[in-house]
């Protein structure tokens, strides 16, 4: 059993060691004896709040810094993931905990009866060649917030880079440096003043200078008149309402431009409600974000008004509020971006019952492609269960239009399927970067969500080839718009076509949600080396556990070959359990016995000493 | 009982030297035992309902006495010979009763296949090994610690080892009293070689059964017998003292057949004990004039009851769901919700002294007695808001003070507040507000936040009470809260926002206004250690509790700060449609599904 220490059980001595530099502290600790060795590093914001992250390096786990000598460079998997608390399960389900007939019972299993612990990077060795492949090697816990609600990094990391993480719930953005892995430090934090004017962070896509632009879905932190950097003023609704915003963040966390994502006037005001109303309607209200530099543009997609009005016991639900637009933004300066073109997604052929699992609600997730010759990009809608594409991004009024619905795909794991995409909780989008294939995570719908008679949708990961769709250019014909076509795919040659679907076994109320592409391959030369040819993903099955989708905790490693068929990396497996996927469901950290943990996003990262 | 029958002729020097004591010994031992009437696995608690089925109850009552009998009589072969013909019958068809019962838990109630068939094996294997004594002594210890075991689960140390020692010492008894009821004409023989073992057996029993009971905090109030535990408990001291009775009225003409009868009587109270174990135990006795969270039995259902501030006058109830309560024959009052806290409440006048809370659901009816004792509670308890001041007295009892609610927070106004309302009014003169309106009650805390925060607005210029005003600061109590919260979804939102006071940051309240997105002004963070903490602590203490800003001033019972005031943006963010995900409950946080977050850097001070 391995023996840790952690800074809450055990006061150990600190060399403190100096550096005040940027108005950031570090502070060094190593514990004789112990098999975690503790390395804390600070910053200072600029209201003087304090804010840490803390290293828990497993020290048998052999794996070396970049930065010290006989290193072996390293691949690693850097997983945001949010401790799982008391605050995640009902009150309900605590009191209604059955009673054993026999005194065997699971012991401390999830720890949901704890108080918060803290959120955390866990740094994961990726190096399939190495003896601790899969193993968790560092827990970085970020402090004092607790309760950030861990939601997204950036989508791909490059030479260079920080990692970008933000908070849901606290409306925090982290900038974590990477240059030490598996050790992180902490090089800065946005707050929520630092962002006035939008609110809720959800995703970051990293620049070459290796600043990043995010998206607040939310509205102002408070409600009335918000000026924004570039000196535009939009009247907001507050904190997880309307409009959203796009921030520039610098690799000190600090804001360098935050742009409103609404139009100066008003848009739709049926399609784009907001509560309480709005002088101007928008529905800007972004969530996933990617940006083709050498194009100047930066799509983000409408996802919803984030403010919980769904439950709300008086007011029906309104279809609406799951947004339909895609947005392009022209970031030819980049800390002043333009916001040219508001897309709406078009209805296609499925008449469904609930108006909120028609096509076009919930546009979550948008992906660029990304070779030269090519200037298109796709969308997906969450609640829609589709895959929308554009073949020309720079132009002033893009087309879109339907290319894929899941149903398609879940058919491949239910030919008896109902409903394939409504409301299938579409997620996770990307491109690979030789823009041949593209891949798309669904969390699926459980059995009985919509009635007893739902036998639910497939939870999945599926990939698509999309070589024919993007050679035919702006004169694409693919168009899902026969009803047969939800079904069995586009009529059209040019459509995309299905490549592989890997079912995920999930029995919880989530399934597969986000994932990320490995970019990286090790050259002859032991170090390693960026590619477009991308043999393996990583995914990760959890939501958001208070939305009521939550996820079985897993990050899974799948491997991709030449022809895009997607297999489970049965050699990526639980240090604990001994199976597939590292399982986040655990007692035990190198941070300490705080349980169960919730794996939101995750990204491959090498140090830039590894990379060449 | 055989172990003070000291009857015939042939009596011993042991038991002759126990004679002169022999009546009291007896009353003690079977008070004693009346007292420690929840066997040693027959736990209860204030904050779990659970009420098992009756089969799981049948069952489980026949595999403890069974298993009891045989184990114990393989234990006794240490010091009596091989039993009778008929006292193997006995044990033949109860090791039979017995292994049957361990094998049926398993597909029926989740027993592990690997203990319960290994428990059934020894439990057979006792009864093969009859003639051999150290075969049967061993086999015999190991089932005891067995049961001794299974019945103790889910104690402490202390508890485990009572529990364990209780349960092998009742198998030992009651073994054996089935040994001597069937020893035939050796029954004066059997008795006198067992009596040092059952002498001893009686002795842990006892010691391990008060230790229980203190352990329990069960007395012996009157409180249980008005409930089905107290029920048992009386009909199990009968058996007991009959047993008692029996073996001295027929002391000198005993027969054989009186001991089966005694025998009888005491398995009859062991399987009473065991029935114990599914049976709700009866609330601890009330502390006088303290506030009262207690589970109460209402037919299968149990309950969870708080009563506050459990005084002379007006008391607010909470029920763990919709039911009807009241004290004495001024008849009975339906629960319902109240503005700002979670739960189902109702307001009960209380006596002075002892009385009795009636909690009706259906046809079915609870009792619980309280002790309101002589001293009032604060008037404020007379108010629409008393709910506020409840939950201060449980964020007392979560924190296990003993301090006593003198006074509620609608009576006074705190520094804090006023601090954190007068910077609010601030900031928002420096956003350009221009007007407020603001909305109070008749309370005192509300009428000195009005007069203050119009004093300071008017200071600023800004107009107090227009109509269609640009901001709104709700100062009120909870209901006055809850109102206008309602009444602002019919209406526009002001433009810049709608604040609200520190004390109506409570998950009921934002709740109402999830459309809105309010502003709350507080000196502490809600998802900060202190507070998380207090939110833990109430969510263990008991399912029915709301975190509140006053109540987690008295958890934590600090003086006020102002250092570190900070507009909080309360929102429910449940980013998905209901059809996707499954609905969820109130989860144990400040605003489950939601998220309270600092927008502002603290606000400077006027």
């Amino acid at each position: 059993m391995q023996r840790h220490v952690s800074l809450r059980r055990r006061p150990v001595p600190y060399l403190a060691l100096l550096g005040v530099a940027a108005g950031v502290l570090v502070g060094i600790s190593h514990s004789a004896g112990a098999s975690t060795t503790l390395v804390r590093s600070s910053f200072a914001a600029k209201d003087g709040r304090t804010f840490s992250v803390t290293n828990h390096l497993v020290t048998n786990a052999n794996v070396s810094t970049a930065s010290s000598a006989g290193h072996r460079p390293h691949e690693w998997l850097v997983v945001w993931a949010g401790d799982a608390n008391a605050a995640d399960s009902t009150g309900a389900s605590i009191s209604h905990t059955p009673l054993a007939v026999n005194p065997v019972r699971a012991q401390a299993i999830d720890g949901k009866d704890a108080p918060p612990g803290p959120d955390f990077l866990a740094v994961i060795d990726a190096d399939r060649d190495s003896a601790t492949y899969g193993k968790v090697v560092n827990t970085a816990t970020v402090g004092p917030l607790v309760e950030n609600e861990p939601h997204h990094m950036q989508y791909i990391f490059h030479k260079g880079d920080s990692i970008f993480a933000g908070g849901l719930y606290s409306d925090v953005t982290y900038v974590f440096d990477v240059k030490k892995l598996p050790q992180l430090s902490l090089s800065g934090v946005n707050q929520p003043t630092d962002t006035p004017c939008g609110s809720i962070p959800d995703a970051y896509w990293v620049l070459k200078d290796h600043t990043a632009y995010g998206t607040y879905m939310g509205g102002p932190d408070v409600p009335g008149p918000c000026q924004y950097t570039d000196g535009q003023t939009r009247i907001g609704n507050g904190f997880g309402g309307s409009p959203g915003s796009i921030v520039h963040v610098g690799t000190d966390g600090s804001t360098l431009s935050e742009t409103p994502a609404a139009l100066p006037t008003s848009e739709d005001p049926v399609q784009c409600i907001n509560y309480p109303v709005l002088p101007q309607a928008t529905c800007a209200n972004p969530h996933g974000i990617q940006v083709r530099e050498d194009l100047n543009r930066l799509v983000a997609s409408d996802y919803a008004e984030p403010r919980n009005i769904v439950l709300d016991p008086v007011k029906p639900q309104d279809a609406n509020l799951f947004r339909n637009t895609v947005r392009i933004f022209d970031i030819s300066k980049r800390n002043d971006p333009r916001l040219v073109s508001v897309s709406t997604m078009p209805d296609g052929p499925r008449v469904e019952r609930n108006p909120g699992h028609e096509e076009p609600r919930g546009i979550m997730e948008a992906t660029v492609t990304n070779l030269p010759g090519h200037k298109g990009a796709f969308a997906e809608s969450m609640c829609g269960g589709v895959i929308y594409y554009t073949p020309d991004i720079t132009l002033a009024k893009p087309k879109w239009r339907e290319v894929f619905d899941d149903t398609r795909a879940a058919r491949q794991v239910d030919p008896e399927v109902t409903e394939g995409g409504g409301c299938d909780g579409g997620g996770w989008l990307q491109t690979s970067l030789d823009d041949k294939y593209l891949y798309h995570a669904v969390i699926g719908r459980s059995p009985g969500s919509l009635d007893t008679y739902d036998t639910g949708s497939a939870k999945m990961v599926y990939t698509l080839d999309i070589a024919k769709l993007l050679e035919s250019g702006r004169s694409t014909t693919c168009s899902i718009d026969h009803i047969s076509e939800v079904y069995d795919g586009g009529a059209e040659s040019d459509c995309p076509t299905l490549t592989s679907v890997l079912p995920v076994k999930d029995l919880t109320s989530g399934g597969p949600h986000w994932g990320t592409l490995d970019n990286f391959v090790r050259g002859s030369d032991g170090y390693f080396h960026e590619t477009r040819d991308v043999q393996r993903i990583a995914i990760s099955d959890y939501f958001v556990a208070r939305t009521g989708v939550d996820g079985d905790h897993k990050v899974c490693m799948v491997n991709v070959d030449g022809e895009g068929h997607l297999t489970l990396d049965r050699s990526f497996r639980d240090e604990n359990e001994g199976t597939p996927c590292v399982d986040f469901n655990r007692t035990s950290w190198p941070h300490g016995d705080y349980g169960n943990a919730k794996p939101h996003s995750e990204l491959f990262v090498v140090s830039d000493a590894d990379l060449r | 009982m055989p172990t003070f029958a000291d009857q015939g002729s042939g009596r011993s020097r042991v038991n002759a030297r126990l004679r002169p004591a022999r009546l009291v010994a007896s009353l003690i031992l079977t008070s004693t035992f009346t007292l420690a009437a929840p066997p040693a696995w027959a736990h209860g608690s204030d904050t779990v309902a659970v009420t098992p089925s009756i089969w799981y109850a049948a069952l489980r009552c026949l595999i403890l006495l069974t298993t009891a009998v045989v184990a114990g009589s393989a234990l006794l072969r240490l010091v009596l010979p091989a039993p009778t013909a008929n006292g193997h019958r006995l044990l033949v068809g109860a090791a039979a009763v017995a292994a049957a019962g361990d094998l049926i838990a398993v597909p029926t109630y989740g027993a592990m296949p690997a203990l319960a068939t290994a428990q059934a094996a020894v439990t057979l294997g006792c009864v093969q090994a009859r003639s051999s004594r150290t075969a049967s002594t061993g086999l015999g210890a190991i089932v005891v610690l067995l049961v001794a075991w299974e019945a103790a689960a889910g104690h402490g140390p202390v508890g485990l080892l009572a529990a364990m020692l209780h349960t092998a010492a009742a198998c030992v008894w009651v073994a054996a009293a089935c040994r001597v009821a069937t020893s035939g004409r050796a029954w004066r023989n059997t008795m006198r070689r067992s009596a040092a073992p059952v002498v001893l057996a009686s002795v842990v029993v006892a010691v391990s059964g008060v230790a229980q009971a203190r352990l329990d905090h069960l007395t012996a109030s009157p409180i249980g017998w008005r409930t089905l535990f107290g029920t048992l408990v009386l009909v199990k001291a009968g058996a007991l003292i009959g047993a008692v009775g029996l073996a001295l009225a027929s002391r000198r003409r005993i027969a054989n057949g009186g001991m089966r009868l005694e025998a009888a009587l005491l398995a009859l109270a062991v399987v009473l004990g065991a029935s114990l174990a599914v049976v709700p135990t009866p609330p601890a006795t009330a502390e006088t004039g303290r506030p009262l969270l207690r589970v109460v039995s209402v037919g299968h259902h149990a309950l969870q009851v708080f009563v506050s501030p459990q005084r002379p006058g007006w008391n607010v109830v909470q029920v763990g769901a919709s039911a009807r309560v009241g004290v004495g024959r001024s008849g009975l009052t339906s629960t319902h919700p109240l503005p700002g806290v979670n739960g189902q409440w109702a307001r009960v006048w209380l006596p002075a002294g002892h009385s009795w809370l009636t909690v009706e659901q259906g046809s079915k009816r609870g009792q619980l007695q309280l002790d309101a004792g002589q001293q009032p509670g604060p008037t404020a308890f007379a108010s629409a808001d008393a709910a506020e001041c409840a939950e201060v007295s449980r964020a007392l009892l979560a924190r296990r003070s003993d301090a006593t609610v003198r006074s509620c927070p609608t009576d006074a106004l705190r520094p804090d507040d006023l601090q954190a309302l007068t910077r609010t009014v601030e900031f928002l003169r420096v956003r350009g507000v221009r007007s407020i309106h603001v909305v109070s009650d008749a309370s005192s805390r509300s009428l000195a936040a009005r007069q203050n925060v119009q004093i300071i607005a008017r200071a600023g210029a800004m107009v107090v009470d227009q109509p269609g005003a640009d901001a709104e600061l709700v100062v009120s109590g909870w209901s006055g809260a809850a109102a206008e919260l309602e009444a602002l979804r019919g209406r526009p939102a002001p433009e810049f926002g709608v604040y609200l006071a520190p004390w109506l940051l409570t998950a009921p309240l934002i709740s109402r206004a999830s459309s809105v997105a309010t502003l709350t002004p507080l000196p502490f963070d809600p998802q900060g250690a202190a507070a998380t903490d207090y939110v833990s602590h109430l969510s263990h203490l008991s399912s029915g509790g709301t975190p509140t800003p006053s109540g987690f001033a008295a958890y934590q019972d600090l003086p006020d700060s102002t250092a570190d005031i900070r507009l909080y943006a309360s929102a429910l963010v449940s980013v998905l449609p209901t059809s996707l995900g499954h609905a969820h409950g109130g989860a144990a946080s400040w605003l489950p599904g939601g998220a309270i977050t600092a927008v502002s850097a603290p606000l400077a001070p006027d």
